[in-house]
């Protein structure tokens, strides 16, 4: 008898079950449709959505600018690196490099980001409003991107701010293959090791911007 | 890299205690850490209106995931092979450590990084990869300046909490070759750490994190950080180890949001933490990044042995430390006295049941039943109720010849025959209340330093309450119902 059975038979003994040997799949099923449980989830109310994430991201240490169009983001990236000594070098996400502008006078790279003066352009998949949280996925933006670089800037379409977490796993479990990793960053990274004093800007990026553009569509 | 100093486990909680009470830079650390948490659980619940709602639907999808744990564990397995991972189950901590090492064999790993997991730390897994030749690099900044420190964490949610900022500088100018840089600011030793660990990311073989939740449903599983260490562990390196237990389970994502809105609200004052990911197998085609390989380790170690039993509900514990941060005793001897990974409240339920160690039974003792602990856990584990159980457990079974246990039962026999006990009682009664003179205090006791090093000892202050009962009722025996009303409600 291996671990794995013992460990199993050990359980079933202890909660009073037993194996039926039957499909496992249809088991769950019947166990999550015969226990249905409504999430208790904070008082929000939907005409509220976008200015309690606009709060939220906020007091959570993020940026918030909002935009227009997709026109307003170059112009605003170089305003906001002109008065850095040095110029930023620029990673983009897939959907970012997709859109094929000219990000001058930001020098775009395809390597992996340094650790200063670097920046990252991403696209959220969905944003919730509850706590001021962006989602995005590792089959639309590489992982790593949103923590190697030095200043996270997220674009935001409006139409993907949704009000709880639930409504964001709604539009992630639409029956497609569930990416490999599922990220939720919510501001800056940061650390409160050293005497429980917050230290914005631990391993993640010291800044994070988020973008809310009225519409994202090329 | 050399091993962890453990606690010598031949002193008791009591001697370490005393030791932890005179150690200036842990009392420090712990005046500095104290009332932050608190403050900023109780700011972050008075944020939402219906925490106490939030808490029973915490509550609730643990009570699920355990009622039903062979089948979430069985489709949480399925899952993840179907997206391509694998699933090891082990029952002890020895299997883990073996399971792990042989995966970084598997994959000829000589440096690991690593994310904060209790489970990892349960199982001495850095002492177990280092025999193996394999170098374990924390990642966590807390980790790893207890990996520094050759040390154990002694908080469940802020591994170095006992340390000191001035601990920690000499810590990293020992370690790093710092020239002439400073590190008086927080902020200068958060931007080394940085420095220094970057690269171990990019470098690293292999990544191990823990797991906060297992989610059935879709084989996910879920790690919550504010360093964005857990996410570099778990995507840079080609293998990705996630060491966790069976009782991570729970069956949805809509319960994964259950516990997520109570679990940074009760760690640590957040509405959520920075970073809150789900892994789902490996790198398939279709993403942009991740691992090649996805190892979940599944460990037993006698949580089967709490399941059913009068335990069960500390199975329902999200880790979150809000126990020990409101706890008056881990609040003045901090996290290393317990002598194990999990501290506090919880850690003393939790490390008897797991370990079963004969200096663990203590620990059910460190409590003075305030009941702090268990106003504040999100999942409501009536954690005195636990700990009265161990007690008497402990009573019962582990210390049958203890001389305590020999006094009460001399004191149950006395208390059973009245006129004895007068007989015995009231001498000693006079006799302590003319030693102690006019103060009416004693300032020492032979045999009783523990107590009259702090404090008076009172005496009695004359006759004891029976022979002042029998002397004042005697002569008013008798008389009319309404005199017996009177004396009864004066």
């Amino acid at each position: 008898m291996d671990s794995r059975t013992r460990i199993l038979e050990r359980i079933r003994q202890a909660i009073g079950s037993e194996d039926t040997g039957g499909d496992i799949e249809a088991t769950f099923q019947s166990l999550c449709e015969t226990s249905t449980d409504a999430p208790a989830q904070p008082d929000l109310s939907p005409e509220d959505t976008v200015s309690r994430f606009i709060a939220e991201a906020q007091r959570n240490g993020a940026i918030v600018t909002e935009l227009e169009d997709l026109d307003q983001v170059q112009p605003w990236l170089q305003e906001q690196a002109k008065a850095l000594a040095t110029p930023p070098t620029l990673s983009l996400s897939p959907w970012v490099t997709a859109l094929e502008r000219d990000w001058a006078p930001l020098q775009v790279t395809r390597s992996a980001p340094q650790p200063f003066d670097s920046w990252g352009l991403v696209r959220a998949h969905s944003a919730m409003a509850e706590t001021g949280t962006i989602m995005s996925l590792s089959r639309e933006c590489p992982s790593g991107l949103l923590f190697l670089v030095e200043r996270l800037v997220v674009l935001i379409d409006r139409q993907d701010i949704v009000r709880f977490q639930e409504d964001a796993w709604d539009r992630l479990l639409d029956g497609q293959r569930l990416p490999r990793t599922v990220n939720l960053i919510t501001g800056p990274s940061r650390t409160a090791d050293i005497e429980q004093q917050i230290q914005i800007g631990a391993h993640g990026p010291r800044r994070a911007d988020y973008l809310i553009v009225e519409s994202l569509t090329r | 890299m050399s091993g962890v100093h453990i606690h010598d486990p031949g002193v008791n909680f009591i001697a370490r205690s005393r030791g932890a009470l005179n150690d200036d830079n842990l009392q420090q650390a712990l005046e500095k850490a104290g009332s932050g948490f608190v403050h900023k659980r109780q700011a972050a619940i008075e944020r939402v209106p219906n925490f106490e709602a939030m808490r029973d639907r915490a509550l609730r999808a643990r009570q699920r995931a355990l009622k039903n744990l062979d089948v979430y564990l069985l489709h949480f397995e399925k899952k993840v092979i179907e997206a391509g991972g694998q699933v090891h189950w082990v029952e002890t901590p020895d299997e883990m450590r073996q399971t792990v090492v042989d995966l970084c064999h598997q994959y000829d790993a000589r440096t690991v990084t690593k994310g904060k997991s209790m489970v990892g730390e349960e199982v001495e897994l850095n002492e177990a990869l280092e025999e193996a030749g394999i170098e374990p690099q924390e990642t966590d900044l807390g980790e790893y300046v207890i990996q520094l420190a050759h040390e154990r964490p002694s908080h469940i949610v802020a591994p170095a909490l006992h340390k000191t900022k001035a601990q920690v500088q000499s810590l990293f100018r020992e370690h790093h070759n710092l020239g002439e840089r400073d590190l008086d600011e927080v902020e200068s030793i958060v931007n080394e750490a940085r420095d220094v660990i970057r690269d171990r990311f990019l470098g690293a073989d292999v990544g191990i994190t823990g797991a906060n939740m297992l989610i059935a449903e879709t084989g996910t599983a879920a790690i919550v950080t504010n360093e964005g260490n857990g996410d570099l562990t778990a995507t840079l390196p080609r293998t990705h180890i996630v060491t966790t237990s069976i009782d991570k389970v729970i069956p949805t994502w809509k319960d994964a949001s259950a516990i997520l809105r109570v679990l940074a609200r009760s760690a640590t004052g957040q509405d959520i933490t920075t970073y809150t990911t789900f892994f789902t197998g490996p790198k398939s085609e279709q993403d942009e990044d991740g691992p090649e390989n996805f190892h979940i380790v599944l460990m037993d170690n006698r949580r089967t042995e709490i399941l059913g039993s009068e335990y069960e509900e500390m199975l329902h514990c999200i880790r979150c430390g809000a126990c020990m941060n409101h706890c008056p005793v881990y609040q003045s001897v901090g996290g290393h006295t317990y002598n194990s990974v999990y501290p506090g409240p919880m850690g003393a339920v939790l490390t008897p049941l797991l370990r079963h160690g004969k200096d663990d039974y203590q620990l059910p003792n460190a409590s003075t039943f305030c009941g702090r602990c268990e106003s504040v856990c999100p999942v409501r584990i009536p954690l005195p109720g636990l700990m009265r159980k161990l007690r008497d457990q402990e009573q019962r079974e582990a210390t049958l010849n203890k001389a305590s246990t020999l006094a009460v039962k001399l004191f149950c026999r006395l208390s059973n025959r009245p006129g004895l006990y007068r007989r015995l009682t009231s001498p000693a009664v006079n006799l302590l209340h003319w030693l102690s003179g006019r103060r009416g205090r004693f300032r020492s006791i032979p045999f009783m330093s523990g107590w009259t090093r702090h404090r008076d000892f009172t005496a009695p202050q004359g006759a004891s309450f029976q022979t002042q009962w029998r002397s004042r009722k005697s002569p008013q025996r008798g008389g009319s119902p309404q005199e017996k009303r009177s004396r009864r409600n004066g």
